[in-house]
């Protein structure tokens, strides 16, 4: 092959300019190319995405990390889900898990078989059907069995954890393999006059770093995606308009739970996400309904442990970058577009970034079909998560303030509407191959959010309801049995500590 | 529920067998059987064995590859992916290299076809043998006879009137609004021949190309023939046919979001299958968007793009391009990551595993 790419450069550090530059160097081994990342002490990083969603077990796979490891070092707990608090009407709560709910019967999917059932008084809550969900609300934790047949192998799991440490850790990684790391603060950036591709940045203090490839994780700003190459932007804050944050870790006050949560609150929503030694908080707010002063006294005052520092204040304009990778730069995490973390999706977006680049890896002479394509999965992702996060938003019943009142009138996209309308219908979730949600997914949300289909399947008639009911009794059973058996979330946490020490 | 299928042949008992099977007890199926079906040869995909395994129907013979003038495409998997890359990365590396075989020398379907032999799939991933897969060739008349005894053992009606229906199956090809597809697809598909469980085909059989605008109109759904036209007889046309009554069985179009769903993927699925075909022997002056990226992709960087409702997998992609002379510039980089010297050892062990394999299967 000609024009082999020889130097990779990766403009910032922080979660995505780590986690790109570890992915990066764990998956060129063998390639002569030189990968180089420039990071400034003096910009903070954002740190926000501290929960994850089940497919980061993939890339720490890829990487090779030792899971008990990696735990300790990023102070890490586990998930099995998101427990939304206050989203459908005021004291309501739901679980978005990692995992399906039930199994189909007679060919006809499960919750199929429960609309009818609830319909006819012969059901529970879909919660009740749902291992992890269970698990999650007792505070318990295993990992997935690896028997096909056991119900304890019907779930996955992610994990919570401090995102500055996972770069720290990332970074160690990094430069084991060669990773080279620069200090300093870029003031230039330099371009070929014939095409604008960027040539290379120069460090205030005159120190020159080339490259062919550069990566840019620079964060909102966009450093060379935007500022250099101008990529633009599309701007989505007409349907998630919610445009600061405000974080805080506190102390923790009971044992960390398996479940990230997320509760709305009256001009947006807070975060809380359990770590081994702290609970990470934050309120995400928009700002032409609530001042800065004010969300940080409410996400104080809600707090369930002593605050470790003054709150830290965010701010962002959600949607996406126009071209995700533009001439010979590629931007990756805050760098390529913004989508609040309702769902964790930050770092699962800076992964399918990272995997995207390394499938459709370029050659020095950048084929502008390499860029086309990835610009192509990348749009695909972020607008199906887009939809995905609005449903919260619209579908609310809370009516107690103007925020939740505007979210509940306010147009959503076309290609939401048409997924609600046949949910409505029949129970039925809008099938599509690439994308990170699935039926699981948005079948919690629209359950949880009191979205009531008019109908069921027809072909659920071909069960008699008292074989439909006796499966979905025994299922319910089973998933107490399981939970009922199942170690604390902490004691496991413990036990895998221990087994390391003693090992 | 009633539902009456007007039709005949393997397009309208196969929608009778599955809708019957799965809506038993629910939904009345009744057949008003038009012309007598037309009597010739039809072709399935591995995949559907699926649905007759479902049914309990035993039919056909195998058919390992087709062949549509260019090189065999074999069912199964050609190489293995290695590295998390597909294979045909590491055969045009080692083709530049001076390696002369071509792809299908790491296909144990196509060697086994080539030495007269057959084998089942195994079940072991371990075993060289779990990389076959076949398709079938069907006799149309027998096959629909054997669909036919299956809907009407669940309890489909044949009628000889149209009774009142809550849905109305068209697997006769009654007019309608049509999208016409005929300056990609001049001609369709003809069987000519069977030569080691391998078809080949000529491109001269007359056709309309096109589709039904809408699957679903009023309450009549088409199906099959009726509801596109385009000249897949070397699978494409019957796998079109399965998912689509498959899709009818998960996704009844009674309810006006119900059928804008319908609608939305079944367009989705014939325009993926007319892709293929006008990539296989269609015009490629100005193709459609999607087919225009898949080649331009593939052309680049041996990338295959696979869309929503794609009809086949990803190796039938590679083989078509190669066979229609779309030949990646180069090859994933990440490929190089093996030495080359390792990587073409690594290739003619396997090529060799592969002939051993083939040599010790069994004459069809």
């Amino acid at each position: 092959m000609t024009n082999p790419i020889r130097k990779i450069v990766i403009v910032g550090g922080g979660t995505a300019g780590w986690m790109t530059a570890a992915g990066l160097s764990a998956v060129l081994k063998g390639l002569p190319v030189e990968i180089a990342l420039v990071e400034s002490a003096e910009i903070g990083t954002v740190g926000v995405g501290e929960a994850t969603v089940p497919h980061i077990r993939n890339y720490n796979a890829r990487l090779g990390l030792d899971e008990a490891d990696f735990m300790r070092k990023t102070q890490a707990t586990y998930k099995l889900g998101i427990e939304f608090r206050d989203w459908g009407r005021k004291g309501e709560a739901y679980v978005h898990p990692f995992g399906a709910f039930g199994h189909p019967i007679g060919g006809v999917p499960f919750h199929q078989h429960w609309l009818r059932a609830k319909a006819r008084g012969e059901a529970d809550a879909i919660t009740a059907y749902s291992l992890p969900i269970m698990a999650g609300f007792a505070g318990k934790f295993v990992p997935p069995s690896p028997d096909p047949r056991s119900l304890g192998s019907t779930f996955n799991y992610a994990y919570q954890f401090d995102a500055a440490l996972y770069a720290l850790y990332l970074r160690a990684y990094g430069e084991a393999r060669g990773v080279t790391r620069t200090e300093g603060k870029i003031a230039s950036v330099q371009q070929r006059s014939e095409d604008g591709f960027v040539t290379g940045v120069t460090l205030e203090d005159g120190r020159q770093i080339k490259g062919d490839l550069f990566i840019d994780c620079s964060g909102f700003r966009g450093l060379l995606i935007e500022q250099a190459l101008k990529a633009g932007y599309e701007d989505w804050t007409r349907w998630l308009p919610c445009d600061r944050a405000a974080a805080v870790p506190c102390e923790a006050v009971e044992p960390a739970t398996p479940l990230t949560r997320a509760t709305s609150d009256q001009c947006g929503w807070r975060w809380r996400i359990p770590l081994q030694h702290r609970v990470g908080n934050g309120y995400v707010y928009c700002s032409s309904y609530i001042s800065d002063d004010e969300a940080a006294r409410v996400l104080v005052d809600k707090l369930d442990g002593k605050p470790q520092q003054d709150p830290r204040f965010l701010r962002f304009v959600t949607g996406r970058r126009k071209k995700q990778w533009c001439k010979n730069v590629v931007a990756i995490g805050l760098a390529s577009g913004f989508l609040e973390p309702l769902e964790s999706t930050s770092i699962h977006l800076i992964q399918v970034a990272i995997s995207t680049l390394l499938e459709l890896f370029p050659h020095r002479g950048f084929d502008p079909a390499d860029q086309d394509e990835y610009n192509r999965v990348m749009d695909l992702e972020f607008e199906r998560i887009r939809d995905f996060l609005v449903l919260h938003y619209h579908a609310n019943q809370r009516g107690d303030s103007a925020f939740w009142r505007d979210r509940a009138a306010a147009p959503i996209p076309g290609s939401l509407a048409a997924k609600m309308a046949l949910w409505r219908e029949r129970g039925v979730v809008a099938a599509y191959k690439d994308g990170f949600f699935k039926e699981p997914s948005w079948l919690a949300v629209y359950l949880g959010q009191n979205i009531t289909p008019e109908g069921w399947d027809p072909l659920v008639e071909a069960i008699a309801p008292a074989e439909s009911a006796r499966v979905l009794a025994e299922l319910k059973a089973a998933v107490a049995r399981t939970v009922e058996a199942m170690p604390g979330h902490e004691d496991y946490l413990r036990s895998v500590a221990d087994a390391r020490m003693s090992a | 529920m009633k539902i009456l299928i007007v039709g005949t042949g393997v397009d309208a008992w196969m929608t009778a067998a599955v809708l019957a099977t799965a809506a038993r007890g629910v939904a009345e199926i009744a057949v008003q059987e038009t012309a007598p079906p037309a009597e010739d040869q039809r072709i399935a995909l591995p995949a559907l064995r699926g649905l007759h395994a479902r049914l309990g129907i035993e039919v056909g013979t195998p058919l390992l590859a087709l062949r549509h003038g260019g090189a065999v495409e074999p069912f199964g998997d050609t190489g293995a992916a290695l590295e998390g890359l597909s294979f045909h990365h590491y055969w045009l590396r080692a083709r530049a290299d001076g390696e002369p075989a071509p792809l299908e020398a790491w296909s144990l379907t196509a060697q086994a076809a080539a030495r007269g032999r057959f084998a089942a799939r195994s079940a072991d991933p371990r075993s060289p043998l779990s990389t076959l897969d076949h398709g079938l060739l069907l006799d149309a008349v027998a096959y629909a006879q054997t669909l036919k005894a299956v809907a009407l053992k669940a309890g489909a009606e044949v009628v000889d009137h149209r009774p009142d229906a809550d849905l109305v199956v068209d697997a006769a090809g009654e007019p309608g609004d049509w999208i016409d597809w005929s300056a990609w697809l001049p001609g369709g598909a003809r069987l000519t021949g069977v030569e080691s469980r391998v078809a080949t085909f000529a491109h001269d059989t007359p056709l309309k190309a096109g589709r039904r605008a809408r699957a679903v109109t009023g309450n009549v759904v088409a199906v099959g023939g009726a509801l596109a036209q385009i000249g897949a007889a070397d699978g494409g046309d019957l796998h079109l046919l399965q998912t689509t009554v498959s899709r009818l069985a998960a996704l009844l179009p009674t309810g006006p979001a119900a059928v804008a769903e319908f609608n939305r993927l079944t367009a989705l699925a014939v325009e993926r299958a007319r892709d293929m075909a006008i990539l296989r022997w269609g015009v490629l002056d100005a193709p459609p968007e999607e087919l225009a990226w898949k080649i331009e992709q593939f052309q680049s960087r041996g990338r295959v793009v696979m869309y929503d409702e794609e009809t086949w997998p990803e190796g039938a992609w590679t083989h078509a391009m190669l066979a229609r002379g779309v030949v990646p510039k180069r090859w994933d980089p990440l490929v190089e990551r093996t030495p080359l010297g390792a990587m073409r050892e690594m290739l003619g062990r396997m090529k060799a595993v592969i002939e051993r394999t083939a040599e010790a299967m069994p004459h069809a």
